[in-house]
């Protein structure tokens, strides 16, 4: 039976690392060995700790920030384009010590834009929004994201006026982003809400409108500091809306004023977080993003009830559910002996992810955004992630990334065009080196295996070849695959002979011999089956 | 009676063994039918290189009968036993000189057999200048085709850079011209540096051994098994996955599934079943040209020999196995038939010091032995017995560099050249020009030496007979700023951005949509489209994916709009792939930069329309690099202005390789054919490409 039940006592390596891989972007020895030694509870008030960023803000081709901030609402700068917003959050995902950006993802990934349908400024602003709720309530993040100028304009809401309602973003909110339909019961009705429904949401929703971007600066959020749509009350549809009995027949007071049309979405939004199926469906997609995709009946019963329980009891708090799921003996596979049941190494990597990790593990040295702001510019957006099957911030459609949102999910990141690109892609690319103006970005593994502090002794090849295991799989291979791994860095020879070339290596700096059987072996693993999953 | 048969019988005689070796019937190796050599069968010619993997002892595989009690000084436990006593060396052969006769390890009765049917040539003290002790070094340097005195990078290997340049722009890319791989390995998972080229950047290698499971399954050995856990069915998922991606991989197992060993009884040893797996391969119709396989073990610093029985041990077994793999694979291809395509030879990293270590084995030295079998190969002795004295005394035992007879790219050069057929243009090309000029080595038999008569530069690709597969689409992508952005399903670079309602004097202002066509080459080397004119090393490349468009609403446009055509990123790596690597192949001076056609007023068919024109193109290097005009969503695209005529509207990217200037007066401009819409031409005069849209060449770009 799989429930919350959390585990117990303290993680060790293998935890730590699964921890690590399935919460950041970022694992690297000293990260293991720190989490470790941690029980759950230490481990949890690491990674929950508050967001810190490197860098605030994208910065321009001049070294110098360039978006006109709350913090820096005198900026006038020039971003190439949107590539330069979402280097900028790659960076910072790949160096994050806790578990923001990669639930800003999350959010991203039910909450769905295409980066190019709006200003860049714009996406900077719903990239800003997906960063500072991401530890906070996805109550409050629907409201906020409700009135977001490049969803509005995604999903035409800003079209939306009480003489020329759009459906478009009303529809999209209950049918893809919250409650979700369920099958049919009816004429224009479902089992979570009707035809009617959405007609009344799209009332609620009418009147905000878009600023230009040369207006942000008066639209100001309190809370979050980043701007949010004006209210125009002229739009606004201000008769009463009342709901389906799906929703209890629940009546919306129309506002009398601008300012209440903010209670008007709050209500809206209250009602529909009310409901149990939005909480059911916020506690199947953490569950598919952070722990896997198959969700049996009995980890529906066990896990993803309480888990919706839990987030309606805490105001859909994301940290303190995601807290309560990563605490789990079930996230850990500590639950049972079931073989079956094996949830570290279940989940393919995202190309996002494979990315990521593969910069965060060989300790990639990105180049500094100011000082070498074109070559920084240049590495993210030479990362191509749609060679390798998502296309980054821009899905095709507003279901979002198939193989977050649709059966068979992360299956779906890989097929026989896909898997070719997968291994040689972003690796090649590190071992032949990305230039820019003289300076390089390259993974030299001789260098990376003596200096990099996570080979405790890379002369013995047995050691060697578990620490490069630890660090870049989920799962010690074994058995003919350990062989074959083995042999990549051996090609036969014997562990003595590995020994010799590595003194001689380490005592001359001569890498001639010792750089083609490392390379092989890392690109082996790499380029393996047993890489593509975490 | 002919010579060889006499050996045979008196040799096999004195050792009383019969007509039988180690259970192979040895009656074939009398009969040879050669056919008459014809260029064409050299085509169908393949190599086999059995990798003794960690420094075979070459010296205790044949002994230096002239020197036997040096010898046994030198190695005072590990020496063999001498021919006539007890399990004592085999004599390969009585009529050679006294400086070359030599006792083989008496486990080699295979290949003694083998070289008394006039297949097996010992070629003595291979090896190269400035001899490097260390496996891997040593390795990657002769794979790299190189010395110990090279101090560059060892980041192309030779035969890699053989075959990329016998088949350029084929190697390493299952096509509809080369469906196999060029070059097939069994028997590790390593990938061999001899394989790669263009700086270790790609490979001609097709890595086999993970088929051995599947292979040994049905040679009747079973594959693992795996879980059923969440894990496990994703590995096992991503497996089937990797298996279905591979194009060779369907390849290789049609061949294997429809090639049929003869009733040959193979050894039951790893090596053997690699070699069987050949046989196999080539049976059911493998084109490959260059297949490895590898026996590990080598590395005999200790235990070589079974304590007070020199003939067993380590190393005596590996001789066993690679003697009597390699005997039951000559007996296999002959019963088959194809023995005289098929030409297998030996390679060790290096040899082992001549004087034994104080653990009954040996340290690394230098020079050793290598065998070449085959029905082609002219069969004897090469080179005399080293000399045992002039060895290093002392911890160094290894010999004089002096003892070098043969370095072993002299016989590399004889595989490509004499036995493969390549030109001295090619052996120059992969550095390996200096080996083909007073080279001792006479390798293959006259009557089937392809040099000089049958020598080729390349094997090139005739890509004009590739089809085509066209899509439509209709997708609205997005819109922005007055932009429409069409695209793929499920791709997410744009193809093309269309601003309907421009404005400006004669822009247009009517309603209209659009359909596309998206147009793919299956012409597969690189997935590019290719024509070449390799009399004067000219070549055009394209990409193999264009579009065209047309207007399908009822309203027509009033007036000019702009459109914005973006660059197929993914596609620009290959052409600048593919042109240089035939730039290189054929040494020609200029390359052009991508150059990006947009066509009006005709449906753009690039692979037809660039055949007859694109041959007499003018196109120099260093003009007109089309610069980037912006983009959008992350891609970079053009921009073309004032578009008048929307429909039959389409692009698509080339990349020009000459050998000749614009200048040159060889060239004229072709004339225009009426019947040739679509036509493209470079304008030396305003150094612009042109279209011709039958009536008039009018600017590309």
């Amino acid at each position: 039976m799989a429930t919350l039940t959390p585990y117990t006592g303290v993680l060790g390596p293998i935890n730590a690392a699964h921890l690590l891989r399935r919460a950041t972007f970022k694992i690297n020895k000293t990260r293991i060995n720190e989490f470790a030694n941690y029980n759950v509870a230490q481990a949890m008030s690491a990674l929950f700790a508050p967001l810190t960023l490197q860098v605030p803000e994208p910065i321009g081709f001049d070294g110098l920030p360039v978006m006109k901030t709350y913090a820096n609402p005198t900026l006038n700068g020039y971003v190439y384009d949107s590539s330069s917003i979402t280097g900028w959050y790659l960076r910072e995902a790949m160096h994050s010590n806790t578990f923001q950006l990669k639930a800003a993802f999350w959010l991203h990934s039910m909450f769905i834009i295409s980066s190019g349908s709006d200003s860049t400024l714009a996406f900077f602003d719903y990239l800003q929004l997906l960063n500072y709720y991401s530890d906070k309530s996805l109550k409050v993040f629907a409201k906020n994201i409700s009135r977001c100028s490049m969803m509005s304009v995604y999903l035409s809401n800003n079209l939306n006026t009480k003489n020329a309602p759009n459906e478009n973003y009303a529809r999209e909110f209950l049918e893809l982003f919250t409650i979700l339909k369920g099958p049919q019961d009816g004429p224009s009705s479902y089992t979570n809400y009707t035809e009617h429904d959405v007609q009344m949401a799209a009332k609620v929703l009418t009147g905000f409108k878009n600023i230009p971007d040369s207006q942000r600066s008066s639209y100001w959020n309190n809370e979050s500091h980043v701007p949010l749509n004006k209210k125009t009350f002229s739009e606004h549809d201000i008769t009463n809306k009342t709901f389906s009995s799906k929703f209890g027949g629940q009546t919306i007071t129309g506002a009398t004023t601008a300012v209440g049309m903010d209670a008007e979405l709050d209500a809206f939004i209250d009602m529909v977080f009310n409901q149990q199926a939005t909480a059911l469906n916020f506690a199947r997609r953490m569950y598919r993003y952070y722990v896997k995709s198959d969700i049996t009946p009995d980890i529906e019963t066990g896990v993803i009830t309480p888990l919706a329980t839990h987030l309606m009891a805490n105001d859909y708090n994301i940290s303190s559910a995601l807290q309560l799921l990563l605490s789990s003996k079930h996230f850990y596979d500590a639950e049972d002996s079931t073989q079956y049941d094996q949830i570290i190494g279940a989940k393919i990597k995202s190309p996002l992810e494979l990315f990521l990790l593969m910069y965060s593990q060989f300790q990639i040295n990105i180049p500094n955004p100011f000082s070498n702001a074109l070559h920084n510019f240049w590495l993210f957006r030479n990362m191509n992630f749609s060679a390798i099957g998502m296309s980054l911030y821009s899905p095709t459609s507003v279901v979002g990334y198939i193989p977050i949102s649709q059966e068979p999910y992360d299956n779906l990141w890989v097929n026989t065009a896909v898997l070719r690109s997968r291994y040689n892609q972003p690796f090649d690319l590190l071992i032949s080196g990305f230039n820019y103006s003289g300076y390089t970005t390259k993974l030299d593994i001789p260098t990376f295996v003596r200096d990099s502090g996570h080979f405790s002794n890379p002369g013995s090849a047995v050691t060697l070849i578990s620490d490069m295991y630890d660090l870049l799989l989920s799962v010690v291979p074994t058995g003919s695959r350990h062989t074959y791994f083995e042999q990549s860095l051996l090609g036969g020879l014997s562990a003595t002979s590995w020994q010799f070339e590595w003194n001689n290596y380490y005592n001359t700096g001569n890498d001639t011999a010792v750089r083609i059987a490392l390379t092989r072996f890392v690109t082996a693993i790499v380029k393996s089956v047993e890489y593509q999953v975490y | 009676m002919e010579r060889r048969d006499f050996l045979r019988n008196t040799s096999l005689a004195s050792l009383g063994l019969g007509f039988t070796l180690n259970g192979f019937a040895a009656d074939f190796f009398n009969t040879s039918p050669f056919p008459l050599l014809t260029c064409d069968t050299i085509n169908d010619r393949v190599l086999v290189i059995v990798r003794l993997a960690g420094a075979n002892d070459g010296l205790n595989m044949c002994v230096p009968l002239n020197q036997y009690d040096l010898y046994a000084a030198h190695r005072p436990t590990l020496k063999l036993n001498n021919i006539g006593q007890t399990n004592g060396i085999i004599e390969l052969d009585t009529t050679v000189p006294e400086n070359k006769q030599v006792g083989l390890h008496p486990v080699m009765t295979g290949i003694k057999g083998l070289y008394d049917a006039g297949k097996a040539q010992l070629i003595n003290n291979v090896g190269y200048p400035n001899s490097n002790g260390s496996h891997f070094a040593s390795e990657n340097i002769m794979w790299a085709g190189k010395d110990g005195a090279f101090s560059g990078v060892l980041d192309e290997g030779m035969i890699g850079n053989y075959i990329n340049t016998i088949y350029p722009n084929l190697s390493g890319n299952p096509t509809g011209l080369m469906s196999d791989p060029l070059c097939l390995h069994l028997g590790s998972y390593n990938p061999i540096k001899s394989f790669s080229h263009d700086h270790g950047n790609r490979s001609v290698e097709y890595n086999a051994t993970f088929l051995q499971t599947s292979f040994n399954a049905v040679l009747g050995r079973a594959a693992p098994s795996t879980t059923n856990s969440d894990h496990g069915l994703k590995i096992d998922y991503l497996k089937g996955i990797e298996q279905n991606m591979d194009v060779y991989y369907n390849r290789v197992m049609t061949c294997f599934t429809s090639g049929v060993n003869s009733t040959t009884i193979y050894p039951n040893t790893d090596l053997a079943k690699q070699l069987k797996t050949i046989a196999r391969l080539i049976k059911g119709g493998s084109k490959t040209k260059i297949f490895q396989c590898t026996i590990e073990g080598f590395d005999t610093h200790g235990g070589q020999i079974q304590t007070g029985s020199s003939h067993l041990g380590q190393h005596a077994n590996l001789l066993s196995i690679v003697s009597n793999a390699v005997t039951a694979f000559q007996t296999d291809i002959t019963t088959m038939g194809f023995s005289n395509k098929v030409l297998t030879t030996t390679f060790s990293e290096f040899g082992r010091k001549v004087i034994q270590n104080g653990s009954s084995g040996t340290d690394h030295g230098n020079f050793a032995p290598m065998w070449v079998i085959g029905d082609a190969v002219n069969a004897g002795i090469t080179g005399v017995n080293p000399n045992l004295n002039n060895v290093h005394g002392g911890s160094n035992g290894t010999y004089f560099a002096s003892e070098l007879q043969f370095d072993y790219r002299q016989v590399y050069v004889k595989f490509f050249q004499d036995w493969l057929g390549s030109s001295t243009n090619v052996m120059n090309s992969i550095g390996l020009g200096t080996f083909v000029t007073n080279n001792p080595i006479d390798l293959i038999k006259p009557t089937q030496n392809a040099n000089p008569t049958c020598l080729n530069d390349a094997i090139l690709a005739n890509c004009t007979d590739y089809s085509s597969s066209t899509t439509k689409i209709l997708i609205l992508k997005n819109s922005n700023a007055g932009w429409e952005y069409y695209g793929v399903a499920g791709v997410s670079q744009y193809l093309v951005g269309i601003e309907k309602n421009p404005v400006g004097v004669g822009a247009n202002t009517n309603p209209f949509e659009i359909e596309f066509t998206y147009t793919t080459l299956d012409c597969a080397p690189n997935n590019i489209g290719c024509y070449k004119k390799t009399n004067n090393q000219e070549g055009i490349f394209a990409s193999n994916d264009f579009f065209n468009m047309k207007i399908t609403s009822t309203s027509q446009t009033n007036g000019w709009v702009n459109l914005r055509w973006f660059t197929p990123i993914k596609m620009v790596p290959n052409l600048n792939e593919a042109a240089a690597a035939f730039k290189t192949s054929v040494n020609s001076n200029y390359i052009s930069p991508v150059i990006w056609l947009k066509k009006t007023n005709s449906q753009m068919k690039l692979i037809e329309h660039l055949r007859d024109d694109a041959l007499g193109l003018f196109y120099a290097s260093e003009s007109m690099p089309l610069a980037l005009n912006s983009s959008v969503n992350g891609f970079a695209y053009y921009q073309f202005n004032m578009i008048s005529n929307i429909h039959g509207t389409g692009v698509a990217g080339i990349i020009r390789v000459s050998n000749l200037i614009e200048t040159n007066s060889a060239y004229t401009i072709p004339t225009p054919m009426p019947n040739q819409k679509g036509s493209i031409q470079f304008n030396p005069i305003t150094k612009t490409f042109e279209g011709y849209d039958g009536t008039d060449w009018t600017p590309l770009h």
